[in-house]
């Protein structure tokens, strides 16, 4: 590979959309070219400048207001029922629902996820994602401890990339839950978290749901759901951290 | 009982409503202009909310994006044509609010920085290709469906963006020396 081949290929190579054998043919040229080694050095430092000093603007309330009334109503004050339609409705909800007999529920993890979603969007729109704001996690532990019956361990990770906004009290699963809020560059993380019936520990696992990445995990006792519309990369990096917080 | 229109409601709460923050992200800084941001928002939402029906994907995200960047470019051919103009990164002047110099409180809490200038000042194509990779994440193949062009100009517009922001910095660094001597 020479230097021309290699700046064309330089900016997919640092996005990760570069195959395997084309990455290791970059690697192997970066290792011997110093001027391309120094162009892919600046080229990772612009990045992360761009990344924490133009962050995401973030909507103005009153447009959020104008888009939630141009919705239909919730609740139409009158409405005919169609009866043209209402025996062959019916016919199709007495199929569905002895389908939904015989079909398998879905797993338990998409459902609960579906549901972790759900919580986070409501938070995100009611404007109620912190009902304890402070990035002291000295302040926003005691706040639980009249709320919940359980003590969620929270912590600071501003060293790590990682601030600590605050909290609240949600619903999942039927229960109430902890809910931490971070935030990463203009990106809000929830992170839910309640008590197991048993001591269990399990391994990160990621999925993604409506543009959303979500990693739950087990840890001593308590579960954790991280949502957020964060990279899947740097999520995952987060539920690490948290999984081996002291 | 489940209305359509109730169900319509409740399906563009969950696909379209949580994204509202990165569709004015990517209209602010495609516009950049705070009114012209939220004329654009609230003209994709109308169209969100009308193609909600036709969306089975799992990407909300990609897809509400899609639709704020083509009511963008239609509203600004109509409204900012001057803004549309073709460019050859080689003969691009460097643009002249790049060297504003130094930068007073009030500017910088308006988001004034050399950065935020010099992004500001990149060709329409090459800025939205910087923000959707750089500031939502999205990947080549995200991308090049929002801006309906190939895979390889995703890459071709990604790598001249950065080259071209790079001349635009170090440019606006040495114009602000000098404004300071």
């Amino acid at each position: 590979m020479n230097c021309r081949e290699s700046e064309l290929q330089l900016d997919a190579y640092h996005d990760g959309e570069l195959d395997l054998s084309g990455s290791l043919a970059l690697e192997e040229h970066l290792a011997a070219c110093p001027a391309c080694s120094q162009r892919y050095a600046a080229r990772r430092l612009q990045s992360s400048r761009i990344r924490i000093e133009a962050p995401r603007y973030a909507a103005p309330a009153a447009l959020r207001r104008r888009i939630e009334e141009m919705l239909p109503e919730e609740n139409p004050i009158k409405r005919k029922i169609r009866w043209r339609w209402a025996i062959p409705a019916a016919a199709a909800a007495a199929v569905l629902v002895s389908l939904a007999v015989l079909l398998p529920r879905p797993a338990d993890d998409e459902a609960l996820a579906g549901e972790v979603v759900a919580a986070h969007t409501r938070a995100m729109m009611n404007g109620r994602l912190l009902e304890v704001a402070s990035s002291d996690q000295h302040a926003v532990k005691p706040w639980f401890s009249t709320r919940v019956d359980f003590a969620p361990p929270v912590k600071d990770y501003a060293a790590e990339g990682f601030g600590l906004a605050g909290g609240r009290v949600d619903h999942l699963d039927k229960r109430r839950v902890a809910a931490l809020a971070y935030k990463v560059r203009g990106h809000m993380i929830d992170v839910f978290i309640w008590p197991l019936a048993s001591v269990g520990e399990r391994a990160p696992a990621a999925m993604t749901q409506r543009g959303f990445n979500i990693v739950r995990f087990d840890r001593g006792r308590m579960a954790y759901w991280l949502v957020s519309d964060l990279n899947a990369d740097e999520l995952g990096r987060f539920a690490r951290l948290l999984q081996e917080q002291k | 009982m489940t209305t359509p229109d109730r169900a319509r409601r409740r399906r563009f709460e969950q696909v379209a409503l949580p994204h509202l923050d990165a569709a004015y992200s990517l209209a602010r800084w495609l516009t950049r202009n705070d009114q012209d941001a939220e004329d654009v928002v609230q003209e994709a939402f109308v169209r969100a909310l009308r193609f909600i029906d036709g969306f089975h994907g799992s990407e909300g995200r990609a897809w509400l994006l899609a639709i704020v960047r083509n009511t963008c470019f239609s509203w600004m051919e109509k409204n900012r044509p001057a803004h549309m103009q073709p460019f050859d990164d080689d003969t691009l002047e460097i643009p002249a609010q790049l060297a504003a110099g130094p930068e007073s409180s009030a500017e910088r809490a308006a988001n004034a920085t050399a950065l935020h200038r010099a992004i500001a000042a990149l060709p329409l194509a090459l800025r939205e290709a910087l923000v959707l990779r750089e500031l939502e994440e999205l990947s080549y193949r995200e991308i090049a469906r929002i801006a309906e062009v190939p895979i390889g100009t995703v890459m071709s517009r990604l790598s001249r963006a950065r080259a071209l922001l790079a001349r635009f910095l170090a440019r606006g660094a040495q114009l602000g020396e000098e404004t300071r001597k």
